[in-house]
C-alpha cells in the first residue's frame, strides 16, 4: 500500500502550506473584520493539518499531533467567540466594521 | 496509476447498497409517519382523521405527495441563489450518514465505525447550518427570525444531549453503537440511568424542532418560520428531513437506552422497529398534549435545568463506576 | 487507481477550492460557505491520516460551532457587514500571482519526489490513545485549555453586558 498517493506525506504538507498562504492573503485582502476572522480560521486549520501529518509520517509512536490539534481547536473556539463579541461591540459604536476607519484608541 | 479502476471492493459494494436502501427507507418512513401523524392528531382531538382515500386513509400520504410534487415552485427574485438551493440539499446529509451507522440488527449494519456516536452528533450540526442558510437566503424577515431562533435553540440543546449520551458511553466503555447494544443483553440501560433517558428525550425533541419546542416553525406566529419561501418540492424536502430526523433520534434513544435489537422471540429488526415507532408515537403524543414553550422559557429550561442535571448525572455515574 | 485514491483527490480538490472561495468571494456569506467546505475537506484528510476521532471532532467543533457562530454574527450585523476587497485590480493580481507561483514551485520541487513513504500505518489513533496522552503526558495543556475556555466565556459575557449599556 506504500504506492498509494495518500501514503506519501508531501501532499499533506503542500495542502497545509496552501491554506497558510490563502489565510495570509485573505488577512491582507479582506477589508471587513469578519473576513479577517475567516482567514484566521484557515491559518489555524492549516497548522492543525501540518501537525497531524507530521505525527503520522515522521513520529507515529504517540498521538501527540492529534491531541495538540484538539487543543488548537479549543483555542480557535475561544478566540473566535471573543473576537465576534468585540466585533459586535465595534459595530454598535462605529456603525460599520470596515477596518480602515478604526483608528481611535479610546472606546 | 493507470489501468482499471478497481471498483469491486466488498466494502464499497456494501456501502453503495446500504446508501440506496437508506434512501428508499427515508421515503418509506416519511409515508408511514405522515399517515401516523394525521391519524394520531385526529384521535387525540376526538375526531377520526383522514378516512376517504383508501381504507383507514392509508393512501393519504400518496395523495399529499402528489399534491406537493405538482405545485409550482415559486422562487422569489431577490433570494441569494446559492444559499436558497443549498439549504434543502444540506439538510439530508446528517440523515443519510446516520443510517450508515445505526444497527438495525446484529448483521444489518452498513459499517461499524469505532467512533459511531460522534459521527452522528458531528453531522447533526449540519441541520442547524442548513436552517440558518435557508433562513438567510430567503431574504425574508420572518424566515430570518425563525432561523435565528432555531439556531439558538439547537445549540443550547446539543449540550445536554451530548452529556446524557456521554454517561452511557462511560458505562459501556466504547463509542461504537454496536458495542453499546451488545452490552445491553442483560439489562437495558434505561433502568440503570433513567435521568439520562429523560434528559436525552427532551433534548432530542428540541433538536428536531417538534412541539412543544417548535418556535422556529411556529405556525401561528411566523407564517412558517424558516421555510416560508419554499414551496412545492423544496418544502417537501424540508418536511421529509424533519420526519426522518424524528426517526433517527428515536433510533439513537432505542440503541442507547432501550436495548437496540435485543428481544426474545422475533428477529432483531422487528423489535428495533417496534421500539422506534413506539418512541415516535410518544413524540407525536407530546405534540398534542403540551402548549408551545416561550422562547426565554425554552432557553431557561436548557441552560438552567437540563445542563446542571446532566452534569450531576455524569458526576454520579463517574463516581459510581469507580467504586 | 483505486476508489480510495479518487476520493482522496476529490477531497484535496474540495479543500483547496474552499480555501480560495473563502479568500476571493465577494459576499461574506459565500466566504463562510467556502470556509465550511474547507473544513469538510480537512476532516476528510484527517480520516486519511488515520485519526477518525479527530475528523469527527473537527466537524463538531469547527462546522458545528464556530461556523454557526460566525454566521450568527453576520446575520446580527446585517447591513453593517460590508463587502470586501480594497486593493485595486493590479494589487489583487500581484497577490494571487505571487501565491500561485510560490505554491507551484513548492509543488514541483517537493511533492513529486518520493519522501520515505511509510508502509501501511501500524495503528489507528483511537479515542483511548488520545485520552491516555491527555492524562499521562499532556496534562498541563489539558487543564490550561479548560481555564482558557472559562476565561473566554466570562469575557464574552462581560462584553455582552457592556454592549447592552452602549446606546
Amino acid at each position: 500500500m506504500s504506492d498509494m498517493f495518500y501514503n506519501n506525506g508531501n501532499i499533506y504538507f503542500f495542502v497545509a502550506l496552501f491554506m497558510l498562504f490563502c489565510g495570509i492573503a485573505g488577512l491582507v485582502y479582506r477589508r471587513t473584520l469578519i473576513g479577517m476572522l475567516i482567514s484566521m480560521e484557515l491559518i489555524l486549520n492549516g497548522a492543525g493539518l501540518n501537525l497531524v501529518a507530521i505525527n503520522r509520517f515522521i513520529s507515529p509512536e504517540n498521538p501527540y499531533g492529534a491531541a495538540f490539534t484538539l487543543i488548537i481547536m479549543g483555542i480557535a473556539a475561544a478566540e473566535s467567540s471573543l473576537a465576534l463579541a468585540i466585533i459586535i461591540l465595534i459595530s454598535k459604536r462605529y456603525h460599520h466594521i470596515e477596518s480602515g476607519d478604526l483608528k481611535e484608541l479610546k472606546f | 496509476m493507470g489501468g482499471l479502476v478497481k471498483l469491486l471492493d466488498t466494502e464499497m459494494v456494501r456501502l453503495a447498497v446500504g446508501l440506496v436502501l437508506a434512501l428508499g427507507f427515508v421515503v418509506f418512513n416519511a409515508l408511514i409517519l405522515t399517515w401516523m401523524e394525521r391519524k394520531v392528531a385526529g384521535h387525540m382531538q376526538l375526531r377520526i382523521g383522514p378516512k376517504e382515500v383508501g381504507p383507514f386513509g392509508l393512501i393519504q400520504p400518496l395523495a399529499d405527495a402528489t399534491k406537493l410534487l405538482g405545485k409550482e415552485i415559486l422562487i422569489p427574485k431577490a433570494v441569494d441563489k446559492t444559499l436558497y438551493y443549498l439549504a434543502p440539499i444540506l439538510i439530508f446529509i446528517p440523515v443519510i450518514v446516520a443510517f450508515v451507522v445505526i444497527p438495525f440488527d446484529s448483521y444489518l449494519l452498513v459499517k461499524d465505525i469505532n467512533v459511531g456516536i460522534v459521527v452522528i452528533l458531528a453531522f447533526s450540526s449540519f441541520t442547524v447550518l442548513s436552517i440558518l442558510l435557508g433562513g438567510w437566503g430567503s431574504n425574508n424577515k420572518y424566515a430570518l427570525i425563525g432561523a435565528i431562533r432555531s439556531v439558538a435553540q439547537n445549540v443550547a440543546y446539543e449540550i445536554p444531549l451530548l452529556l446524557a449520551l456521554l454517561s452511557i458511553v462511560m458505562m459501556s466503555g466504547s463509542l461504537s453503537l454496536k458495542t453499546i447494544v451488545e452490552a445491553q443483553k442483560g439489562l437495558w440501560y434505561v433502568f440503570v440511568q433513567p435521568v439520562a433517558f429523560i434528559i436525552y428525550f427532551i433534548a432530542s425533541i428540541a433538536e428536531t424542532n417538534r412541539t412543544p419546542f417548535d418556535l422556529p416553525e411556529a405556525e401561528s406566529e411566523l407564517v412558517a418560520g424558516y421555510h416560508t419561501e419554499y414551496s412545492g418540492m423544496m418544502f417537501a424536502l424540508f418536511f421529509l428531513a424533519e420526519y426522518t430526523n424524528m426517526f433517527i433520534v428515536s433510533s439513537i434513544a432505542v440503541t442507547f437506552f432501550l436495548g437496540g435489537y435485543n428481544g426474545p422471540f422475533f428477529p432483531g429488526f422487528i423489535w428495533f422497529l417496534a421500539k422506534v415507532y413506539f418512541l415516535v408515537f410518544v413524540i407525536m403524543w407530546f405534540r398534542w398534549t403540551y402548549p408551545r414553550v416561550r422562547f426565554d422559557q425554552l432557553l431557561n429550561i436548557s441552560w438552567k435545568a437540563l445542563i446542571p442535571l446532566a452534569f450531576l448525572n455524569l458526576l454520579v455515574t463517574g463516581g459510581l463506576l469507580k467504586l | 487507481m483505486t476508489v480510495g485514491e479518487i476520493i482522496f483527490f476529490f477531497t484535496v480538490f474540495v479543500t483547496m477550492i474552499g480555501a480560495l472561495a473563502a479568500v476571493l468571494a465577494r459576499s461574506i456569506v459565500h466566504a463562510l460557505l467556502g470556509l465550511i467546505t474547507t473544513m469538510f475537506g480537512i476532516a476528510g484528510l484527517y480520516v486519511y491520516l488515520n485519526s477518525t476521532f479527530l475528523a469527527m471532532m473537527e466537524m463538531l467543533v469547527y462546522v458545528g460551532a464556530i461556523s454557526i457562530l460566525i454566521a450568527f454574527a453576520i446575520m446580527l450585523l446585517g447591513s453593517y457587514s460590508g463587502m470586501s476587497g480594497n486593493l485595486r485590480a493590479v494589487g489583487k493580481l500581484t497577490l494571487a500571482g505571487g501565491t500561485a507561483v510560490v505554491s507551484v514551485y513548492i509543488f514541483f520541487k517537493f511533492v513529486l519526489t518520493n519522501m520515505n513513504p511509510l508502509s501501511f500505518a501500524k495503528y489507528l489513533v483511537t479515542t483511548k490513545d488520545i485520552g491516555r496522552v491527555f492524562t499521562e503526558n499532556l496534562v498541563l495543556p489539558f487543564e490550561l485549555i479548560s481555564l482558557l475556555l472559562v476565561v473566554a466565556i466570562i469575557g464574552a459575557v462581560m462584553l455582552a453586558i457592556i454592549a447592552r449599556n452602549v446606546k
